[in-house]
């Protein structure tokens, strides 16, 4: 298991590069100057262009900036942004957020999800299964822009009982309903998964087998079952954190949520490549650890998927 | 004891959102900002003030300085810094923190300080505030975006010199200083400008203009993280970006002090999203986005406003592009966009077809300006473009917000003129002004202009005095600086505005730009918000509202 880690975590060093390098180049190709349109309706002067300039060392050749930002971040140094502040100070504001409403998606998702799907899997063709399967398609093609508009409005302003926009602090009770919308759009895929994979598990011989000998149908169902159908659901669900966690722009924005969508989005405006490239290699180590994580979990549980 | 395993993982979770959500529950009693619900402050009750308001205000990243050019940011700063002059209602300037600004020339001015102000940090406001300051904003290598508004001011060629023709870079400054700026004593000191302009005063209440106490200058990295200026309220927590909180200064004893006891300004990067959250009273003041000009006075009945305001939408048109050399083409173009039904099919009640460069709030202007050529006229429109040789089609760059707009216009100019009209609409703010800065629109490009301060200078010579601040087209004529030139130097107002007026129909028989609309501001607030007026800026005036609980 420490090899299977180890091994994949020296992965991680060529991917980090890799990525942290395309980033840096496609905001760099991007046409405008990053400094002229600062000032305004009214043009930056000469001076100022120049000085940001020499200041934000752009008028070095790309690869010795890359080389720069590469020593820098190994350092520990992010840089600043073309305003001033610390990069580090913006990531860590905009993260916490975005994973505290990945996180709570998640949890929501997990619930919902795990419940209906595994039960509509046991029950195939029941009053729960078609009403889950016709519900969660209906809002899976929704744009998610329409479902956070109206539960926007009508749980935030008609009835009341949400606040509409989340507060800059963004606390926990406010990103449940942004966190809803999220799930609410992705669940449907999870509910399937699990559907499909229980009710292929309950024709199988290994579940025979366990049935045959005697075990109670919940300890069936519950231990053995379970174990079999949380592989694909679990990988998933990785899947869909790591998409949370490199921010949802849209419903960021109906909600007013400060988190690293706005920010990416917001930087790639402005031509911030530092705070671009740092953000995506943070949110890239987000994502590999959590795969490895997932990765481990389902070697854990199927000992067929071992990876030697 | 797999299934232990997958409880202990839900457990988890569930035990992580927990110890999120109590950590930023702490978070939000330790910062001790004041609630959105203004429960906070003296009672209301027949004083006429108190509660703390929060109000929509889109703020950039950019330090809360006068170094900064930001319309938002300026919001803020006239709360929290105090300058020579503040404006009325009308938009005419009065003295705040200036005694008296005097000249007899309209060239050299000279301006006494009030002795009773003081920064936050109690240290006075005295000549070198402002001298210091300006003389910082006006030095190139600070890297100040307020430059260039210093320009006027003699001896600023020397701290800020512009990169000569077949250089890349400009060269180094020969000056720290503006030889414009003298001091004549603790409380008092001269502007030697390098043109006769006699509206110097009414500019100097643009937030670019405000002093700057001695704490900015010993460190600006650390003062940038809380500001403090001479103003009627402080800051007390800021968050670039996203929010800054003010809180009354209570050492302010001067008229222009405020009502509220405190004013957060939240940024959204949606106005939508602002809009909704004064619906569901979790806001005090937004904009109207244009999504709800047809509602919003039915959403907010008595507790909303719609006020004729300082912002126009027009599009430059390329002079250096061969296919618009022509006069006839431009003045065609005017004459085939049918003003009226495009703003009021899109903007309905929220704009006005533009008659001129200059909006009618501010004084001096004069309706009609442009006249004809400003008027939809199809057939006349029709008789230029025949005489004019057009060759190609219409290519009109924009962007996204108003793409909209720019297809009906485009629409307009097709039916009226027969020639082929494509709109390229740009989602990116820096490629699309880049395509102008850059001298490469392939036709009229979107602009538009919002005051920086309230005078028809502010309108008209950035965007058309030959290599002004905002010229893109590469307009220059002599006819229209001479007119400005007797305008800035004209004794008395009336004077001043009848040049402004007589330079505008120089444009309007260029037509170098095609002014398109002028912008209404339009504002909702929550029913617990009292005394809130918009202004002239479109802007309403904080130091005047105030929440009751």
């Amino acid at each position: 298991m420490l090899k299977f880690a180890g091994r994949r975590l020296l992965q991680f060093i060529p991917v980090l590069i890799g990525a942290t390098a395309i980033c840096w180049a496609l905001v760099w190709a991007l046409p405008g100057d990053p400094f002229r349109g600062r000032c305004g309706q009214v043009a930056c002067s000469d001076q100022y262009v120049a000085a940001m300039t020499q200041k934000y060392g752009l008028d070095r050749p790309l690869v010795v900036q890359y080389l720069v930002y590469l020593k820098n971040l190994l350092t520990g140094n992010l840089g600043q942004t073309f305003s001033g502040q610390d990069i580090s100070d913006v990531i860590s504001r905009a993260l916490p957020v975005t994973a505290r409403l990945a996180i709570i998606s998640i949890v929501i998702q997990v619930v919902l999800a795990a419940s209906i799907g595994i039960y509509s899997g046991l029950k195939q063709n029941g009053i729960v299964d078609v009403t889950a399967l016709f519900t969660s398609l209906i809002l899976f093609s929704l744009p998610i822009f329409v479902v956070a508009f109206v539960a926007q409005y009508v749980l935030g302003v008609k009835l009341g009982w949400v606040k509409p926009t989340v507060s800059p602090a963004a606390p926990t009770s406010e990103l449940i309903l942004p966190a809803a919308v999220l799930a609410i759009g992705i669940m449907a895929t999870l509910m399937r998964i699990l559907r499909a994979s229980v009710a292929e598990g309950l024709h199988s011989d290994y579940l025979r087998t366990a049935r045959s000998k005697g075990f109670k149908e919940s300890r069936v169902v519950g231990v053995h079952l379970m174990r079999n159908v949380m592989a694909p659901a679990l990988n998933v669900l990785g899947l869909e954190f790591a998409a949370l966690l490199g921010g949802t722009v849209i419903v960021e924005g109906i909600f007013n949520i400060k988190g690293v969508g706005g920010v990416i989005y917001k930087a790639i405006q402005d031509r911030e490549q530092l705070t671009v490239a740092t953000m995506v290699t943070v949110v890239i180590i987000f994502y590999l650890v959590i795969n490895l994580i997932v990765d481990i979990i389902c070697a854990m549980l199927d000992p067929r998927s071992r990876d030697v | 004891m797999r299934q232990r395993s997958k409880l202990a993982g839900t457990a988890a979770l569930v035990a992580i959102v927990l110890f999120t959500g109590a950590c930023s529950n702490n978070d939000t009693a330790d910062t001790g900002s004041p609630p959105a619900s203004g429960a906070a402050g003296s009672a209301g009750s027949g004083s006429g003030g108190g509660g703390t308001l929060s109000i929509a205000n889109a703020i950039t990243t950019d330090p809360i300085i006068p170094m900064t050019v930001d319309t938002a940011t300026t919001r803020v700063m006239d709360l929290v810094w105090t300058g020579l002059v503040r404006y009325d209602d009308k938009l005419a300037p009065y003295n705040a923190n200036a005694e008296s600004i005097t000249s007899s020339d309209a060239t050299t001015w000279d301006v006494k300080l009030k002795k009773d102000y003081t920064f936050s940090d109690g240290t006075p406001v005295t000549a070198d505030s402002y001298i210091d300051a300006w003389n910082y904003s006006a030095y190139g290598p600070n890297a100040a975006q307020s430059a260039s508004f210093f320009s006027s001011i003699k001896g600023s060629d020397a701290t800020n010199p512009a990169t000569p023709e077949g250089a890349t870079t400009p060269p180094a400054p020969t000056s720290k200083t503006m030889s414009g700026l003298k001091k004549v004593g603790d409380y008092e000191f001269t502007v030697t400008l390098s043109k006769p302009m006699s509206t110097f005063p009414s500019i100097l209440g643009y937030s670019v203009f405000y002093p700057m106490p001695k704490a900015f200058f010993d460190d600006p990295a650390a003062y940038a993280k809380l500001p403090i200026g001479n103003g009627p309220y402080k800051m007390t927590k800021l968050v670039p970006g996203q929010e800054v909180d003010l809180v009354k200064d209570t050492n302010y004893q001067h008229e222009d002090a405020g009502k509220a006891d405190g004013i957060n300004f939240i940024s959204f990067s949606e106005d939508t999203a602002a809009y909704t959250a004064v619906q569901g009273d979790q806001l005090d003041y937004a904009a109207v986005p244009t999504a709800y000009l047809k509602t919003f006075q039915t959403d907010f009945p008595g507790h909303s406003a719609l006020v004729t305001g300082t912002t126009m939408m027009d599009m430059q048109v390329p002079l250096y592009n061969p296919q618009y050399a022509d006069p006839n083409v431009r003045i065609a173009l005017s004459m085939a966009i049918d003003r009226k039904s495009i703003v009021d099919a899109i903007l309905p009640g929220a704009a006005t077809p533009a008659d001129g460069w200059v909006t009618p709030p501010l004084p001096g202007y004069q309706t009609g300006v442009c006249g004809e050529n400003c008027t939809f006229n199809p057939d006349k429109a029709k008789e230029l473009w025949a005489k004019a040789n057009f060759t190609g089609d219409v290519v009109i760059t924009t962007l996204d917000p108003q793409k909209t707009l720019f297809t009906s216009v485009c629409q307009s100019i097709s039916d009226t003129l027969g020639v082929k009209c494509s709109v390229n609409s740009i989602a990116d703010r820096t490629s699309y002004k880049a395509i102008a800065q850059a001298f490469k629109a392939p036709g009229p490009i979107r602009w538009g202009w919002a005051i920086d301060y309230p005078t028809m200078e502010n309108m008209l010579v950035p965007r058309f005095v030959a290599n002004g601040s905002s010229n893109w087209m590469k307009y220059d004529s002599d006819e229209f600086q001479t007119l400005i030139d007797k305008a800035n130097a004209a004794s008395d107002d009336t004077a001043a505005a009848k040049a402004f007026n007589e330079a505008q129909g120089v444009l309007a028989k260029d037509m170098p730009d095609i002014p398109i609309y002028f912008q209404q501001g339009a504002g909702v607030w929550s029913t617990d918000t009292k005394d809130l007026v918009i202004t002239g800026f479109g802007w309403p005036d904080l130091l005047k509202a105030y929440k009751s609980s």
